[in-house]
């Protein structure tokens, strides 16, 4: 991880992220007993989790950056990821069967139903 | 057959600025990302196209969770400590940290498993919904995460520990490998796991 005389100032990182880690995980926690409404929430909550990766990277970036390969490795592995995050949504014609909302077609067949009982 | 000895072991690659076995963990890690990703991508369009989707809160237990999240933040500072008292050289606070991490490890899991003992008790099962479903595939990888990190840390802690008195350099450097995939683990709970599916 790095030479001697650097371990002292390394562990004195560690302690800072996880401290901060802990207390933007808090945070989170305070979130659901709020009871906000859910955008809201998805919303502050989709914040934290990206500040969490800044403090991550912020204390982990000596580490990678400077290593051409790794920002290689990791630049590819984030490029990747969004493309698999992403690709879902290009498609339109392949909606997972069972999750889309059949209330309104369940409304539409209830008069109907209704009717055929009435006769 | 004669026996060789894999060069960059311990010492740097000219090419790549590491030796080959941390070279080895930033890709074994990528590679992590990538299936990590793929499922968290399977969430996000579950999520995105489901009618109703239940916010965690609401049939996960949180205090466990909190609980496990802090756990595993303690393994960490844990391990930490364990590498900084290797590199001072004092093996025998090295080992008490090193065995804490690995305790808090196997907290995480016991409270892992009464956590799914609930689920099961109150009959939530993955076949019960997508949302349990995506919660128990997304748990149960990390907890064998988890479990894989517990079983080299032991091994490294008890018969790989020999290594320490043959080959020093080299048993630093093991630990320092262990250390970060170690770190990966529980950041991707802290991180990730534990708001998208707890929080949110």
């Amino acid at each position: 991880m790095s030479q001697s005389h650097e371990v002292p100032a390394m562990v004195e990182v560690y302690k800072k992220l996880f401290v901060l880690l802990v207390s933007v995980t808090a945070l989170g926690i305070v979130l659901t007993v709020l009871h906000m409404p859910i955008a809201v929430t998805i919303i502050i909550s989709l914040i934290i989790i990206g500040v969490k990766g800044k403090i991550v990277f912020d204390s982990f970036k000596h580490l990678l950056l400077g290593k051409n390969i790794l920002i290689l490795v990791f630049g590819l592995t984030i490029f990747f990821f969004l493309v698999i995050l992403l690709l879902p949504f290009f498609n339109h014609e392949n909606p997972i069967t069972g999750t889309r909302d059949i209330s309104k077609e369940i409304q539409a067949q209830e008069p109907a139903a209704e009717e055929h009982h009435g006769h | 057959m004669s026996a060789e000895t894999i060069p960059y072991t311990v010492d740097e690659r000219p090419d790549t600025g590491f030796n080959n076995a941390t070279l080895g963990i930033w890709l074994f890690i990528a590679s992590e990302i990538m299936l990590f990703g793929g499922l968290f991508s399977a969430y996000v369009l579950l999520r995105t196209s489901a009618a109703n989707w239940p916010v965690g809160a609401s049939i996960l237990n949180i205090p466990l969770a909190t609980l496990n999240t802090l756990i595993l933040v303690i393994s960490s500072i844990a391990v930490v400590f364990a590498w900084a008292a290797l590199r001072e050289g004092n093996f025998e606070k090295f080992k008490k940290f090193w065995m804490v991490s690995i305790l808090c490890g196997i907290g995480f899991l016991v409270l892992k498993t009464i956590e799914y003992k609930i689920k099961f008790h109150h009959g939530l099962y993955p076949s019960t919904s997508t949302f349990l479903a995506t919660y128990f595939t997304l748990t149960g990888l990390h907890a064998i995460h988890i479990l894989g990190g517990i079983v080299v840390n032991t091994y490294l802690l008890l018969p790989g520990s020999k290594m320490h008195k043959e080959d020093p350099h080299r048993y630093v450097h093991r630990i320092e490998i262990a250390g970060i995939y170690w770190h990966f683990v529980d950041l991707l709970w802290i991180i990730l796991l534990f708001p998208v599916l707890y929080l949110l």
